[in-house]
């Protein structure tokens, strides 16, 4: 008697249950160094793609279904790295948004083709990775085109003709490839990287060392690809021992940490520079309003670029929710033009966009070109 | 339509119900307080936790200012060297593990003394640090946001304490925070939380969400604490209701956040509406139980006695009811009562229902009789009119020694037979006519009393009970005796052997119908009673049927009960009997009562020989013998007759002879035109002028519609030739006074 009774009781709670349930989440990866020597760029990333996985859930998710953020820290570490694209494919994701250096980029790539599902990077860069048929698409334009842009203004505005460069190797795929490209480029415009140091970012680290060694060559100027923290104190060492040199830095280094830390040694600094944040077009005023109300802090083109790459993939999503659908809609609709309406993805899934070259002045960025 | 639910289940329901809603109010309020006060605890253990926690944080920030002052004060004293602060700095340094570095910058912002040391230290422009323009601007201490040590892989923060020469620096490691955090966690699965002004998490009970520096500005609670309010309320976060508190860390303006899981919080508040639910489900089942018992109680009853009233409506008048006794409230006593009570006078109208239709079977019964013999009796007095008349005439006619003449006596004698047997039926089929006035009955029964006797006989003690005063009564006093001859021959052939007679006279009052009787007004009873052998059932049934007879053949006519039965009913009275074998008989005549006082008798019709006269009589009647005999007799006796067939033809007569005629003898009865109508023509003609109507049927129908003219007197047939005589020479000479004294005799209709 207690058994018929309790049945049909059951059943109606698990109906009502079923009835009340919400539309089953869809999984999105996130990868970043959230820790570790790189931690700004993942941290800032990670922001974007839950501000931007906030406001598609807060207006209904996607044809109804909230996406969920499952996010991961690569730690800048390959193994790291690895087991966390595996862990989220396992998972289910439909697509990965990650990661945010181009050295971790290269050592997951090769999963996400196996896999087929789609890494959907903000930031990195490395001409290496540019112009293959991978499942790789990113928001940030190759290294070459940063190379490119900054050795055509030094020749039209700044002619330097020696040039040290200081780069970090812990994020080497990126690195390496931003001096390769520009020093070809350099050459063309009739100057030449005359000496490259190199040194890996970690505890306890000696820059003066390697300032030194580029200062010694007697460079007009001086190209220091690293993050932030690194830029700004290598600035600082090149700062105290020479007071003309131009300083080049990567749009790796270009976010406030590099003015906060960098202090006076940052003013006149060159850098490339891919979304001029301080921009008037409305989405980019909402995004940065957005940003600052809710994680305290401005945002910076990882921020941006984290946020464009969600709001790229939640379309894609509306046309097919599946990873396979999820490539094809952004490689052929290519309908997101970001948070600045100039961007775009071609075939191959890289991103062109207008490339800007900046300084600090004041302890504010402005663009140049 | 919808069957109602039975008593037994509405009185369950009903008892479970009273007894369950204020057990489920109790418990719903219970519950209700007992989550309010759980969570009012909650809150404040937590608001309590969190400024507890806010204290320490803010103590430790306080001790850290203090060292950093110390460096600073120190910097600016004139005398002191570099070496001597730096002493006072390794000091420091070596005292305090959160200390991770203490820096000493000239007023531009640059480096010129940092422990440890370091080579690229000294010279480094920290001018673009926020928190240093913040405190060059205010020339206030100021703390920088926290940020993640690339060197600990912890969060450190900044404190910088400007001075007139420049500013010392301090670099903190927030460790120390973050065990205040776990320590305070790890305190029954509360959660607490150091939150930086923007949102990052400083200190939290899972490290990892510091190390990724997670913001927290997506909890509503920590929302509401950034933008100035510290507070206690309840939130959603990660799928899960929580119960927290916010207070800030007055140095910093960092926030710090106690929470708890509600499912945790409220896990007392759960046992003890579990316990509630168990309590809640006993007394429902200790609830339904009783209502069951008390509503079997209740209804047993009332079940014994609707299964009593369907057996009753079934017709089981005699089922037993179940006893008072056993009744469950007094309510349903007085129900079996009234039932009972019911169920009696229920029993009691049938009866008298039956009754009733017994006494409508045998009255339909003696109207049909009644019908039957009025018609014979119709027929028959004209037979008997003819047959005496003739007889009459014949007689008249002999010589006194004729050898014939017994003959003719032997025909008259028989006709008269005839008539009374006649006369009987009539009274017995109620439309003889009745002389009614209002009589005193015991005067009558004492008028008779001699009579009675006579018929009674020796052997039988006749003893009247009268009343001393009078006993009116509306009726005929003649069928009156009648009825008490009758009754009395009766009582005597009940008793052979001899026995008592009782007359007893009395008033009976009125009754209205109890028990189903029909109603019956104030009557004067005549009751009589006898000790004779009785009846049986079966004979009382038939007894004032026509020719019901238990007498041997030849001793009566079976004509005496029902003639009595017949003149009562005439009366608008009634006759009850009743009667036991071997138990006599108890007769009671009721006749309606009358309030005033009885009429004088009339005096006694003087003794007259035929008379006879000349006048011209006109004589209407259809049947030729009857016709026939009565002109003989009229014209025997001196008279002028003009003779009718018909009504029409009457009054064409008198319309002919109209100055001749003085009198007129009508059949009531005729074709074309009947001789009411004829004699209403006629008076109309001829007011005063005397008619005589006559019939062998009732004249109360003709009464009763008021149809008999003033004029007229009626006649009973058989009318004998003597009879007709007298009569017609009766009205003749008051018609002719009457003409005497024209002023004062005018008739008048009735």
């Amino acid at each position: 008697m207690r058994r018929h009774a309790v049945r049909p009781v059951a059943l109606l709670l698990l109906l009502a249950a079923a009835g009340c349930r919400p539309s089953q989440p869809i999984p999105v990866g996130f990868v970043a160094g959230l820790t570790g020597r790189h931690y700004d760029l993942g941290i800032s990333s990670r922001n974007g793609a839950t501000l931007a996985v906030e406001e598609l859930n807060a207006a209904g998710g996607v044809e109804g279904r909230p996406l969920e953020l499952r996010v991961r820290d690569d730690r800048q570490d390959p193994q790291a790295a690895r087991e966390a694209v595996t862990g989220l494919i396992g998972e289910g994701v439909v697509a990965i948004v990650g990661h945010v250096t181009s050295t971790m980029a290269v050592e997951t790539l090769p999963i996400a083709d196996r896999e087929h599902v789609l890494m959907l990077s903000p930031t990195v860069s490395s001409a290496a990775l540019a112009g293959r048929d991978d499942w790789l698409v990113t928001l940030h334009p190759s290294t070459a085109v940063a190379a490119h842009a900054v050795a055509a203004w030094l020749s039209a505005h700044r002619p330097v003709h020696r040039v040290a460069a200081i780069i970090d190797l812990s994020n080497r795929a990126f690195s390496e490839s931003w001096r390769d490209q520009f020093a070809g480029q350099l050459q063309e415009h009739g100057g030449e990287l005359i000496r490259s140091i190199a040194f890996t970012s970690g505890e306890g680290v000696m820059l003066r060392t390697p300032v030194a060694e580029a200062l010694d060559a007697q460079p007009d100027a001086v190209l220091v690809i690293a993050n932030a923290l690194d830029t700004a104190a290598l600035c600082q060492l090149i700062r105290r021992r020479s007071a003309d040199v131009l300083i080049l830095g990567s749009d790796w280094g270009f976010t406030q940490d590099v003015i906060a830390h960098g202090g006076q040694a940052v003013e006149g600094a060159i850098f490339t520079q891919r979304i001029d944040l301080e921009a008037r077009e409305p989405d980019l005023v909402r995004f940065r309003q957005a940003y600052v109300a809710r994680f305290g802090r401005p945002a910076d083109f990882a921020a941006a670029q984290s946020y464009e790459a969600v709001q790229m993939l939640a379309r894609a999503l509306r046309r097919d929710p599946t990873r396979e659908g999820v490539r094809r809609a952004i490689l052929q609709a290519n309908d997101y033009a970001g948070l600045r309406g100039d961007l775009r993805i071609d075939a191959t899934g890289d991103a062109q966009r207008r490339q800007l070259i900046s300084t600090i002045r004041g302890g504010r960025i402005m663009v140049l070109e | 339509m919808r069957r109602p639910w039975s008593l037994r289940l509405q009185l369950g329901a009903s008892a479970a119900v009273v007894a369950l809603v204020p057990a489920l109010l109790v418990s719903g309020v219970a519950a209700w307080l007992g989550g309010r006060y759980v969570r009012d605890q909650v809150a404040a253990r937590n608001e309590g936790l969190a400024e507890a926690v806010s204290g320490e944080v803010d103590e430790f920030l306080q001790g850290q200012l203090i060292q950093v002052e110390e460096v600073a004060m120190a910097s600016r004293h004139r005398g002191l060297e570099l070496d001597e602060v730096g002493h006072l700095m390794h000091f420091n340094l070596g005292a305090n593990p959160a200390m991770q570095r203490l820096l000493l910058l000239d007023r531009g912002g640059q480096v010129i003394y940092g422990l440890p040391k370091s080579e690229d230290l000294v010279g480094t422009d920290l001018s673009g640090e926020p928190f240093v323009r913040e405190a060059v601007a205010s020339g206030q201490p100021t703390w920088s946001s926290p940020t993640m040590s690339l060197s600990t892989g912890r969060p450190a923060v900044s404190l910088v304490v400007p001075t007139l020469g420049g500013m010392a620096i301090g670099y903190l490691d927030l460790s120390a925070i973050q065990e205040v955090a776990a320590r305070t966690s790890m305190a029954r699965g509360a959660v607490a939380a150091v939150v930086a002004r923007d949102g990052t998490l400083i200190a939290h009970a899972d490290p990892r969400l510091v190390a990724e520096q997670v913001n927290a500005n997506d909890v509503p609670l920590v929302r509401q604490g950034l933008a100035g309010r510290e507070a206690t309320a309840e939130f959603e976060q990660g799928g899960e209701r929580w119960l927290g508190s916010v207070r800030r860390v007055p140095s910093t303006g960092w926030l710090v956040m106690v929470a708890e899981p509600e499912a945790l919080a409220h896990a007392p508040v759960r046992h003890l509406q579990r316990v509630m639910v168990a309590a809640f489900a006993l007394a429902a089942a200790a609830a339904a139980l009783l209502g069951v018992l008390m509503a079997r109680r209740l209804v047993a009853p009332i079940e014994a006695l609707s299964s009593a009233a369907r057996q009753v409506a079934g017709g089981e008048h005699d089922r037993a009811l179940p006893g008072h006794g056993a009744a469950s409230c007094r309510e349903v006593d007085e129900l079996a009562r009234s039932f009972e009570r019911m169920v009696a006078a229920v029993r009691s109208r049938e009866e008298a229902l039956g009754r009733s239709q017994m006494q409508l079977y045998h009255a339909q019964k003696l109207e049909a009789v009644g019908r039957l013999a009025g018609g014979v009796a119709h027929d028959f007095n004209n037979l008997l009119t003819a047959i005496v008349g003739f007889a009459s005439l014949l007689k008249e006619e002999m010589r006194p020694d004729d050898p014939e003449r017994g003959t003719v006596d032997a025909i008259l004698q028989s006709a008269h037979r005839g008539a009374h047997l006649t006369k009987s039926l009539l009274a017995y089929s109620r439309k003889q006519v009745l002389q009614r006035r209002p009589v005193d009955v015991a005067e009558v029964i004492r008028g008779v009393e001699r009579l009675l006797h006579r018929v009674i006989g020796e052997d039988v003690e006749l003893r009247l009970e009268l009343p001393a005063g009078p006993l009116v009564a509306v009726a005929d006093p003649s069928q009156l005796e009648q009825v008490l001859l009758n009754l009395c021959t009766n009582a005597r052939d009940a008793m052979p052997s001899g026995g008592r007679l009782r007359i007893v006279a009395g008033r009976a009052p009125a009754t209205e119908g109890a028990g189903g009787g029909p109603a019956r007004p104030a009557s004067v009873a005549i009751t009589v009673i006898d000790t004779g052998r009785g009846m049986a059932p079966e004979e009382l049934e038939r007894i004032f049927e026509p020719f019901f007879t238990t007498k041997e053949p030849g001793k009566g006519t079976g004509l005496g009960l029902a003639i009595v039965y017949g003149i009562a009913r005439q009366h608008g009275g009634d006759v009850e009997v009743e009667s036991e074998p071997g138990r006599g008989t108890t007769m009671r005549v009721l006749l309606p009562a009358h309030e005033g006082p009885a009429d004088a008798p009339p005096a006694p019709a003087p003794v007259r020989s035929a008379p006879r006269g000349r006048e011209t009589v006109l004589l209407a009647e259809d049947e030729p013998l009857v016709r026939e005999a009565l002109r003989r007799a009229l014209a025997g006796a001196g008279y002028e007759v003009i003779v009718a067939a018909d009504g029409d033809e009457a009054v064409a007569r008198f319309e002919a002879h109209r100055d001749r005629i003085a009198a007129c003898v009508l059949d009531v009865v005729m074709p074309r035109r009947n001789g009411l109508e004829a004699a209403e023509a006629i008076t109309r003609a001829c007011p005063g002028l005397p008619v005589l109507l006559a019939s062998g049927y009732a004249a109360d129908a003709l009464e009763e519609r008021g149809l008999l003219p003033a004029e007229a007197t009626f006649i009973t047939k058989p009318v004998t030739p003597a009879d007709l005589l007298a009569t017609l020479r009766k009205r003749l000479d008051e018609a002719s006074s009457a003409r005497a004294r024209p002023a004062t005799a005018a008739p008048t209709r009735r």
